[in-house]
């Protein structure tokens, strides 16, 4: 503390006695030589130091203020408008101080302002010509610190506003990769960066405007700018780029023709394609929403999205998610349309075959199976920079983002629904057709006869009456059906009938009558002009079958013994090829208590005896049906086990219960057993009818339930099995 | 004289007192009793070190860098300066460049009349190359020493001896400068009083540019160097030079150095006489008066962005409302390392780039600077851009699959450019930067189109995007309906569908009375026409505009619908063996439906036939089964039952002969119709 007052104290006495630290310093003559000499930098850095050390020296300020004059004008305005401006205020400070020191200016010190020229050729001349000069000289930088100030702000706002497009540019191109998003994005952010950007490029043109006015008031000289345009062509490439606003000739990017361009294209091709969208979309929601009406239609046009309209939304939305929607939106519509077919309707069940009615299914399907994969694809691809794009659009038509997703969500329960509902109508159809044809009564004479598919139990049935174990509809609606009638002295004798309309029975023809056996017409099959029947009498001894034609008026046409002495299961009629097949299997009428396990497949041409032949295989299993694809026979069978190719023992996955079964297929060619494939299920299946869809799709349908004999009024209220297989017998998943 | 000298003397003595508590003299390996530490120079970023460690016999040049945790490295020789030539030879005052890249010095080599000369080594490719001395200009015959280069490269300060006689007992100097102009260093100017006033030596400009640190001996000689500070005005203009009274004492202060931030100054501080002289080096934190203005250094590396690989690029910094380069940078081609400064108060516009690459912009302020800021900013270049381009039909915005030529627009030759393809109609075009490119879309059918890309400019963006739309070529096409029995023209509409787009482009064109029409279709494309004009048997065609030979015409004979006109139903077809429909057959019959709709005076026999193949009997039930098949369907679809009989002839009527050849067979397995009524309207 001590120590700091000394030397606070030191201070004090230097600053009042001592002189000044520069030590040796050039007197004023000197400087003034070296200001005669030419050279600034040394003069006003003398000067500079001297006005330290005399501050009440007029003629330095006067001297700092020619010097700075100089300075000011000659430092270039564009390229040093710091400095210039720095020294007008300079010059201006110095003449002011000057002025104010010259009244204290002695007359010797009048040679110090001959270099400045105030009164030419004359040595002497008065203070007052010396603050004529100052004024002048002030008047003088004001007057050209106005122009230059005009000129270079504007200048400077033109080029500042220019920069700030290029910034803005800059903007938009980072944040939109694509010129195209940019015709889709509809915010307030790029909407108010274009507006920005417009702004400030007519900023730019109309402050070069004033800064050329200004420029034509006070030239300075090479400087006389214009400007031209320049497309701005591939984006983000072009208009990104600064310019100097020194050279002769400027290059602008065209901003303001871009912007135009922009809008031009949002609100002609954008504005039409978003039309285009709100109307299709409108239609395609109209027409499903009528067709929720549930009417069904014979024929129903599909919708088809034009391709010309998905392209030109997809120029501007490269994998768009609305053309995603669209396409799936078309797909359900078709679906839909599909699915009201009348084929579908469940009260025109008498009106189409079963056969139409698998390959309307096996189409349902596949259109569903589309439409399920554009729903995925759609799903997918729902993202909110996605949907930004017509966000207007999806606002209101799906509410957004989330929208979309419980949509594409909400379609599953729609479909699963139709799926349902069709495979509702089959199972009616396929009951229909296989089971009962009709749920009314036939009469004949007095007699009632219900037509349904029955096993016979020939002890349960009542005396007198005619009971159906088999029938068949022709193409021209013709019914054929046959079983046998229990007389009143309880004797079984077999009969065949037909029937064209829904009440009456046309013929009825009673066949053979046994005391010691009972005869029954187990199987028949009917073509266009006929129908034939295997007359099966079964004694206790032995089982005879007879192979019997009739005509559609009845008339006997052919009898024929057949060489088998096991019951018939199953029958086709080939009308074109006019053949037959027949299978036969066990003793026992009653499939399910049958121990045998052969199967005797009987291949009867009627047109050329040497092609008939018989082949077995061994199984227990219950033959639903028969195919002919591509000259080979399919015989579909439900079985619980078989002997496979390899001689292989194989059963079914629901263990080896004689009810219980799954779906056997045996390919036969060339008069052998080809392959044969088991689809196997842990549940058991009821294998019901094969049914072709084309050479090379075949259609199973059944239920999944056990096999029965008898009451198939029960499978109604089963569910419906349905598969399809390709002619090599593979599964194809639908 | 006597009493202001004495005065000085106990001013400086006493501010020395209390001010050189905070000198920190730096440890060792720095500072050492083996050896004296002479002309120390801090580089910009305070990170390396460089000095000269004399002892008795040898003068070495030396080089430390600063650990992480703040402490110097041991020194390491610069033998590259050290023992570059045989002859012995003295050196003097080193210093880094701006960026640490080379190193000036001034050496003198043990001769008669040998004098100071200034010298640099440049650090290339990592390695220090040979020392060379600097230009003519600026070395002359007497003693130049001293040297610095401003950090924007464009003044070089540097020491003079001369003789003056107030400092006899001095080896004096003044300070000069020399202006970089049009890549060519200038003749130096002294700088002026009083800058320049007594012994003036060791420039130091600062980062800002504008201020000054030196060692002078002014005043009096016997209170040796001290650390001046001044500040430029403009151009050699300067303020009045201060002591930096806070170092000065009665040691001698030299050899200032003051890295980035401007608040620290290192300085060579030396003290004794004689044997008992010792030099060290010190550090010193500045007072803010005597700090220079404070300054944004910009650092990084620039690479390659393909590979990672540093780059030599240049840095242009820009003032943005002049478009003048303000100084320029280049980075070290081994690391790809760059720095420099930005003074405050202004703005500028940051342009880094490379020929062949591409250009990365940035733009900074510094009106509002108000501490010393580090910026670290590495940058990354590429060589090549990807062009997507987008092909469409301008017609129906279909996408194309066009083939893409890249030619150079110099040469107009055709460059080995991978194009590919990313989807229909969508293709990347990987471009190397530097050239002006033509590229064009051809396909087959349509106009050729092109554009030009020029990327020998600025480009900042690594990916960009174009549509180019082909013009399909049109064809005139012509039509000509006429009736087969009289030749008279037959006025009809003709219905046009383009099979590409599945699109009825032409629903109801009329021809004219003469049964003729001309229509513009497009090039390349299928289109399906088809005619069902009343009282005439349809008609229908492909015709097929992808072959460039195909007619550009049809001429259509129409039968008259007359009894006993037949007419065959050639895409009538079923199933082998089988009178299922084929689903190939449903386009004809949709033909069929509307020939009935159109006529519904005529009556119709519709006739399925078959080969000879297989017995009579079945050719006869499965051609009835076909016919049977094909009505069915005509029901189904709403015909009038009354219009259509079907009768199935088997083998019995072939239409070719001799029936046994394979071709003739499948000629004659057949669906015909013939019309057997016209009933009369």
């Amino acid at each position: 503390m001590k120590q700091l007052k000394v030397i606070i104290s030191l201070f004090f006495v230097i600053f009042i006695f001592g002189e000044s630290l520069a030590g040796k310093f050039p007197d004023y003559d000197d400087i003034y030589d070296v200001i005669l000499t030419g050279d600034k930098d040394k003069a006003y850095t003398l000067l500079l130091a001297y006005q330290k050390r005399k501050p009440d020296f007029a003629n330095t300020y006067f001297q700092l203020a020619l010097i700075a004059e100089d300075w000011a004008k000659d430092f270039n305005p564009f390229t040093e408008y710091y400095y210039a401006k720095q020294f007008i205020y300079n010059t201006k400070l110095y003449y002011s101080l000057a002025k104010l020191k010259l009244a204290d200016e002695k007359k010797k010190n009048r040679k110090y302002y001959i270099n400045a020229g105030i009164a030419k050729g004359e040595r002497k001349f008065k203070l007052e010509d010396i603050l004529v000069f100052i004024d002048t000289q002030t008047e003088s930088i004001k007057v050209y610190e106005k122009n230059i100030n005009l000129i270079i702000n504007n200048y400077n706002k033109s080029s500042d506003a220019y920069n700030k497009c290029v910034d803005i540019f800059m903007n938009i191109n980072t944040e939109y990769s694509k010129i195209k998003n940019i015709y889709l994005a509809d915010n307030e952010d790029i909407n108010n960066k274009l507006k920005q950007l417009e702004q400030s490029f007519d900023s730019t043109l109309v402050y070069f405007d004033l800064f050329k006015s200004a420029l034509k008031k006070y030239p300075l000289e090479g400087y006389d700018q214009e400007y031209k345009l320049k497309q701005i062509v591939t984006y983000r490439l072009d208009g990104l780029t600064n310019t100097n606003f020194l050279n002769k000739q400027i290059i602008l990017w065209d901003y303001k023709t871009w912007i135009e361009d922009l809008k031009k294209t949002k609100n002609e091709r954008i504005k039409n394609n978003v039309s285009d969208i709100v109307r299709i979309e409108n239609q395609i929601q109209n027409e499903i929403k009528q067709l929720e009406t549930e009417r069904y239609f014979e024929k129903n046009k599909e919708f088809k999205l034009q391709d010309k309209f998905v392209y030109k939304i997809e120029k501007f939305d490269n994998n768009s998610l609305l053309i995603k929607l669209f396409k799936f939106n078309e797909a359900k519509l078709n679906y839909f349309k599909f699915f009201r077919n009348s084929i579908n309707n469940p009260i025109t069940l008498n009106k189409f075959s079963l056969e139409k009615n698998a390959t309307y299914l096996h189409n349902l399907l596949e259109k569903q199976q589309k439409a399920d994969s554009l729903n995925n694809i759609f799903n997918n691809s729902i993202k909110a920079s996605e949907v930004r794009k017509y966000n207007k659009f999806y606002m209101s038509k799906y509410k957004g983002v989330q929208g979309l997703k419980d949509y594409s969500i909400r379609q599953d329960i729609f479909f699963k629904q139709k799926k349902k509902d069709a495979k509702e109508t089959i199972k009616k159809r396929l009951f229909n057709t296989v089971f009962q044809p009709y749920s009314n009564v036939l009469t004949y004479k007095t007699e009632q006869i219900i037509v349904k598919k029955n096993f016979p139990d020939l002890s349960l049935s009542g005396n007198d009456t005619y009971n159906v174990c088999d029938f068949k509809k022709t193409k021209t609606n013709k019914l054929w059906f046959s079983g046998y009638y229990k007389t009143k002295s309880n004797k079984i004798q077999s009969f065949i009938a037909n029937s064209d309309g829904l009440y009456e029975v046309n013929i009825l023809k009673l066949g053979n009558i046994s005391e010691k056996s009972n005869c029954v017409n187990l199987l028949i099959d009917a073509y266009s002009e006929g129908a034939y029947t295997i007359e099966t009498e079964i004694s206790e001894e032995e089982i005879k079958n007879v192979l019997i034609e009739y005509d559609n008026k009845g008339k006997l046409i052919m009898k024929k013994e057949l060489p088998f002495s096991k019951i018939p299961r199953f029958m086709a009629y080939d009308d074109i090829n006019n053949s037959m097949i027949i299978i036969f299997y066990g003793t026992n009428i009653n499939a399910l208590a049958e121990a045998d396990n052969e199967q005797l497949i009987y291949y009867l041409d009627f047109e050329n005896n040497t092609n008939t032949y018989t082949i077995s295989f061994t199984a227990k299993a219950y033959v639903f049906d028969i195919i002919k694809l591509n000259n080979n026979i399919l015989v579909f069978s439900n079985f619980v086990n078989y002997k496979d190719t390899n001689n292989k023992n194989q059963l079914s996955d629901t263990g080896n219960f004689s009810n219980k079964t799954n779906v056997l297929i045996t390919l036969i060619s060339n008069r052998e057993i080809k392959k044969q494939v088991a689809i196997k299920n842990k549940k058991s299946i009821f294998g019901t009818k094969a049914i072709k869809i084309n050479s090379n799709l075949i259609n199973i349908l059944g239920y999944k339930a056990d096999y029965i004999n008898r009451k198939f009024e029960r499978l109604k209220k089963e569910k419906l099995y349905n598969i399809y297989i390709d002619s090599n017998l593979g599964q194809i998943k639908k | 004289m006597i009493r202001l000298i004495l005065l000085k003397l106990l001013l400086v003595f006493s501010i020395g007192i209390i001010y050189s508590q905070n000198q920190i003299k730096l440890p060792s390996p720095i500072n050492s009793t083996n050896f004296k530490t002479i002309s120390p120079y801090v580089s910009y970023d305070g990170n390396k070190l460089i000095y000269i460690q004399k002892t008795k016999n040898s003068d070495i040049l030396v080089e430390s860098t600063r650990n992480v945790d703040g402490t110097w490295s041991n020194p390491i020789s610069v033998d590259v300066v050290n023992v570059f030539d045989s002859i012995k030879y003295f050196i003097q005052s080193p210093v880094y460049s701006q960026d640490g890249n080379e190193i000036f010095f001034s050496l003198k080599y043990d001769k008669k009349d040998a004098n100071f000369d200034i010298y640099s080594v440049k650090r290339l490719n990592g390695k220090w190359a040979d020392p060379e001395k600097i230009s003519k200009i600026i070395n002359s015959s007497k003693n130049e020493t001293d040297p610095f280069l401003s950090p924007d490269g464009k003044f070089f300060y540097f020491a003079r001896n001369y003789e003056n006689n107030d400092f006899k007992k001095f080896d004096c100097y003044k300070i000069f400068v020399s202006e970089k102009k049009e890549g060519e260093w200038q003749k130096p100017v002294s700088l002026p009083f009083p800058v320049n006033s007594g012994c003036d030596r060791t420039p130091r400009i600062a980062a800002d540019n504008k201020t000054l640190f030196f060692t002078s001996v002014r005043d009096d000689a016997n209170l040796g160097y001290d650390i001046y500070f001044a500040k430029k005005i403009t151009k050699n203009s300067w303020i009045s030079p201060i002591p930096i009274d806070t170092i000065s004492n009665m040691a001698d202060e030299s050899f200032p150095s003051i890295p980035l931030s401007g608040e620290k100054i290192y300085f060579q501080k030396g003290s004794g006489k004689g044997k008992k002289r010792t030099e060290s080096m010190f550090e010193f934190n500045i007072p803010t008066q005597y700090q220079p203005e404070k300054t944004v250094h910009f650092y990084g590396i620039i690479s390659d962005l393909n590979d990672n690989s540093p780059l030599s690029a240049t840095i242009d910094i820009v003032d943005p409302n002049t478009s003048i380069v303000l100084f320029s940078v280049v980075t070290d081609e081994i690391s790809g390392e760059y720095s420099f400064f930005l003074q405050k108060g202004k703005q500028y516009r940051i342009d880094v780039f490379r020929e062949g690459f591409s250009h990365y912009f940035f733009n900074y302020r510094t009106k509002r600077l108000k501490k010393f800021t580090e910026v670290k900013k590495d940058i990354q270049l590429y060589p090549e851009v990807n062009l997507v381009l987008n092909v469409y039909d301008n017609e129906i915005y279909e996408p194309l699959s066009a083939e893409i030529l890249v030619f150079d627009f110099e040469t107009k030759k055709r460059k080995n450019i991978k194009v590919k393809k990313t989807n229909k109609g969508s293709f990347n075009i990987i471009l190397p930067l530097g050239k002006k490119y033509i590229i064009e879309a051809e396909k087959s059918h349509y106009e050729d189109n092109k554009f030009e890309l020029d990327l020998r400019g600025v480009v900042q963006f690594s990916e960009f995007e174009r549509d180019l739309e082909l013009q399909i070529k049109k064809i005139d096409y012509e039509i000509s309906l006429s009736d087969s029995e009289t030749g008279e023209g037959v006025e009809a509409t003709v219905e046009i569908t383009n099979l590409s787009t599945n699109e009825k482009i032409f629903k109801t064109v009329k021809t004219d009375k003469n049964g003729k029409i001309k229509i513009k279709l497009r090039d390349g494309t299928r289109y399906e026409i088809s005619v069902t004009p009343k009282g005439y048997a349809f008609y229908n065609t492909t015709v097929d505009l992808v072959d460039e030979n195909a007619e550009h015409s049809i001429d259509v004979k129409l039968d008259a619908l007359k009894k006993a006109t037949k007419i065959a139903l050639n895409d009538i077809n079923f199933e082998f063996n089988s009178a299922d429909l084929n689903k190939s057959s449903f386009d004809e019959l949709k033909m069929l439906i509307k020939l009935l709709q159109t006529n519904p005076q005529i009556k119709i026999e519709l006739s399925a036939h078959t080969d000879d193949v297989g017995s009579a009997a079945y050719n006869l039930k499965l051609s009835e089964k076909r016919a049977m098949s094909v009505k069915e369907y005509l029901f189904n679809n709403d015909i009038n039952p009354e219009q259509v009989v079907s009768m199935g002839y088997g083998e019995s009527k072939p239409a070719f002969y001799p029936v046994e050849t394979e071709e003739n067979r499948a000629k004659n397995r057949r669906v015909e119709l013939e019309i057997i009524e016209v009933i009369e309207e």
